[in-house]
């Protein structure tokens, strides 16, 4: 997972994205090629009577245009968490689907569980009786360094000090 | 359930993670995916042996000693069926998943869970297609498809309820394959690490690239041939009968445009894992990779055109004839630069060599003979007279066995150390080697010449003058079984390698490894390259 720190005006954004290396352009001529091949040989075979090829042709290249469809719409995922003098914002952003929350840096407060089952861990921010897994992007490697972080950024001293 | 960290709408998944038996049926870990899929094709190869070994058995001498030419024909179909969907494409499939997303710098899969479906697919097609023998021995229906794997109508139009079930199983390893394919192509465009370039990938990511693409080029026209023969069967139609209007040759150009591809279908990917294997074993970078690459790619394009050299003696206008000679014997050029390409990467190289290197070389040589007599087939001349005799299946073997199956055990030599995590028994692996390189070519040598004898394919019984080839070539064809039970049991060993005292395998088991996999240590996490590598 790429994952960049940022120091803004206020203090630190943190931002999560998977690795994608196809853009739309290339998804879609991707697809445009595979169905103008596949379509060209299908209405070929139909003209000679075998057209029975030709539904089996349009019903792979709608599932591989699905299939990268779904890719395309999770391109521009993304999670930022943006930790400013008083709060901490956390935006996402999942198939399109933006969602925010804010917490508040004197109140909240954060914890690393495993999570059942795997091997992996859970960081997880809580406060006002809410909780919010974060960094669900990120490698062990790379949620154990945002987790030290904002160990030193949460609590009342902390947020204090600033 | 594994929990792909690539896709935020994955990660609810990290809840449960089930063991046992669930663990298989849900898993989406490519790593979990491809075992499955290596161990289903070790499985199928050893149920597709054992159905040849007994039509070898048969024909060991002149005259029916074993079974009735209806179980013969029964068996020579369904061993090439099961041989080709149940264990080459599993095997290269199997490959691709472990080793596709280790190369290229990916965390899984681009699409797990369709690749778990993928894989499902799989047992009740083959159960399909073998489940017929077994009903025939309650007395239900006639056996399996006895009509050879090519189904040619008119005969599979008259035969019995093992063609509709072979025609079912067809239809779901169809979808297998092109939902394999479609997760090849998209892991391959979108997961590839940062500054991976296409003319950076490994070349067997490449060849596989290529396999997909022919796949998705082909796999609608065998669909549609086998539902055609569907429809003919139970449904009135005449698309095949001339009675009503309809042509047997257009059955033949349906599946041939998908049966001569899918031969590269099954090479393609073995094809692109050589070069890592002899670079590795002569300790030199891989001679001409873009060279390679466009090889790949011309054999891809000429292979969708030359089909009609399967039935050169069905009857076909002469222009035609020498279109499909001359561009099928186009094939060995770009074929050629692909011999001289492995050659070369190992000229004045530091070779060693251990079990897979053999292999590798055993391929290269074997496969060699098969493209030549491949040429001698090409020729309409002589195809004449060579068709459907045990020439072709002398040749077709010595490019199936010798270059897809000894393909397939190069690839699972050259990488059981990085899935187990030890070192294979070298002893042992050269033991497989010779015994099968030498049964092998006692096997089916003797088929080139008595198929130049004139010995047709396809028959229990045969004249007298050819005895002798064949009690070697059966004797040859017994040996080359059972040694496959050394392949077997050394995987087995490898996998349990604590309990054999084998020697742990470093992160880079081979010395002159140099693709990606080789990074990882062996054996590699449950999930590998969460932090996508940087090529330079």
């Amino acid at each position: 997972m790429a994952l960049t720190v940022r120091q803004t005006t206020a203090g630190q954004e943190w931002i999560a994205r998977p690795n994608r290396a196809l853009g739309p352009l290339q998804a879609r001529r991707l697809v445009l090629s595979a169905a103008a091949v596949t379509l060209l040989i299908a209405f070929a075979f139909s003209a000679f009577g075998a057209w029975p090829v030709l539904p089996f042709a349009g019903i792979e290249i709608a599932a591989l245009w699905l299939a990268l469809r779904h890719l395309q719409r999770h391109a521009d995922d993304e999670e930022r968490i943006d930790v400013e003098e008083a709060e901490i914002t956390i935006t996402r952003l999942v198939a399109g689907h933006r969602e925010q929350h804010r917490f508040s840096r004197y109140w909240a407060r954060m914890r690393l569980e495993p999570a059942p089952g795997s091997r992996v861990q859970r960081l997880i921010l809580r406060s006002h009786g809410r909780e919010l897994e974060i960094g669900r992007l990120l490698t062990d490697p790379q949620r154990q360094a945002l987790a030290d972080e904002l160990k030193k950024k949460l609590g009342p001293q902390q947020a204090s000090l600033q | 359930m594994s929990h792909a960290t690539t896709a935020p709408h994955d990660s609810h998944d990290h809840a449960h993670h089930p063991s046992g038996i669930l663990r298989w049926l849900t898993t989406t870990n490519h790593k979990d995916i491809g075992t499955m899929y290596l161990l289903f094709a070790l499985l199928m190869f050893f149920v597709g042996g054992a159905m040849i070994l007994a039509v070898r058995v048969e024909l060991f001498q002149p005259g029916l000693q074993l079974m009735k030419p209806e179980l013969f024909n029964q068996l020579i179909g369904v061993h090439a069926l099961v041989m080709i969907f149940a264990a080459l494409m599993p095997a290269a499939t199997g490959f691709a998943n472990w080793q596709i997303p280790l190369m290229i710098g990916a965390p899984d899969m681009a699409l797990p869970r369709i690749n778990n479906l993928g894989f499902w697919l799989l047992p009740p097609a083959a159960l399909l297609l073998t489940l017929p023998f077994i009903l025939a021995l309650f007395g239900i229906g006639d056996g399996a498809v006895a009509t050879g794997w090519t189904l040619y109508a008119p005969l599979s139009v008259q035969g019995g309820l093992g063609v509709d079930f072979a025609i079912f199983s067809i239809h779901i390893l169809g979808i297998s394959s092109i939902l394999g394919s479609i997760n090849v192509i998209v892991t391959i465009f979108n997961l590839r690490a940062p500054g991976m370039t296409m003319m950076k990938l490994p070349l067997f990511a490449w060849g596989w690239l290529i396999t997909a693409f022919l796949l998705i080029a082909t796999i609608p026209v065998l669909a549609g041939a086998v539902t055609m023969l569907l429809t003919d069967r139970h449904f009135g139609t005449h698309f095949f009968n001339a009675a009503g209007g309809g042509d047997p040759i257009l059955f033949q150009h349906l599946f041939w445009f998908f049966g001569h591809p899918e031969v590269y279908i099954l090479l393609l990917p073995l094809w692109g894992l050589m070069p890592h294997v002899l670079a590795t074993f002569s300790r030199k970078p891989i001679y001409g990779y873009t060279a390679q690459v466009y090889s790949f790619i011309a054999i891809g394009l000429l292979s969708v055109v030359v089909w009609a050299h399967h039935f050169f003696t069905a009857g076909m206008p002469v222009p035609a004839l020498l279109y499909f000679m001359y561009s099928t014997m186009s094939i060995s050029l770009p074929l050629a630069v692909l011999f001289f390409c492995w050659i070369a990467t190992m000229w004045k190289g530091s070779m060693s060599f251990e079990t897979p290197m053999l292999f590798a070389q055993g391929f290269i040589v074997l496969f060699g003979i098969a493209g030549l007599t491949g040429l001698v087939l090409a020729d309409v001349a002589a195809d004449a007279q060579y068709h459907h005799s045990y020439f072709v299946v002398a040749h077709f073997h010595y490019a199936l066995f010798a270059g897809g199956i000894m393909g397939v055990m190069t690839g699972v030599y050259y990488w059981l150390p990085k899935w187990t995590g030890y070192m294979i028994d070298e002893k042992l692996g050269k033991l497989h080697f010779w015994l099968t390189i030498i049964s092998f070519n006692l096997t089916f040598m003797p088929q080139f010449f008595v198929g130049l004898a004139g010995m047709p394919r396809r028959i229990p019984d045969y004249a007298l003058q050819f005895a002798e080839f064949n009690a070697i070539s059966t004797v040859g064809a017994l040996i080359l079984g059972f040694s496959q039970l050394l392949f077997a049991y050394n995987i087995w060993k490898c996998m349990k390698g604590d309990a054999y005292g084998l020697p742990k395998a470093e992160s880079r088991a081979w010395e002159g490894g140099e693709s990606l996999e080789w990074e990882l240590p062996s054996p590699p996490p449950h999930h590998s390259w969460e932090t996508p590598p940087v090529i330079k």
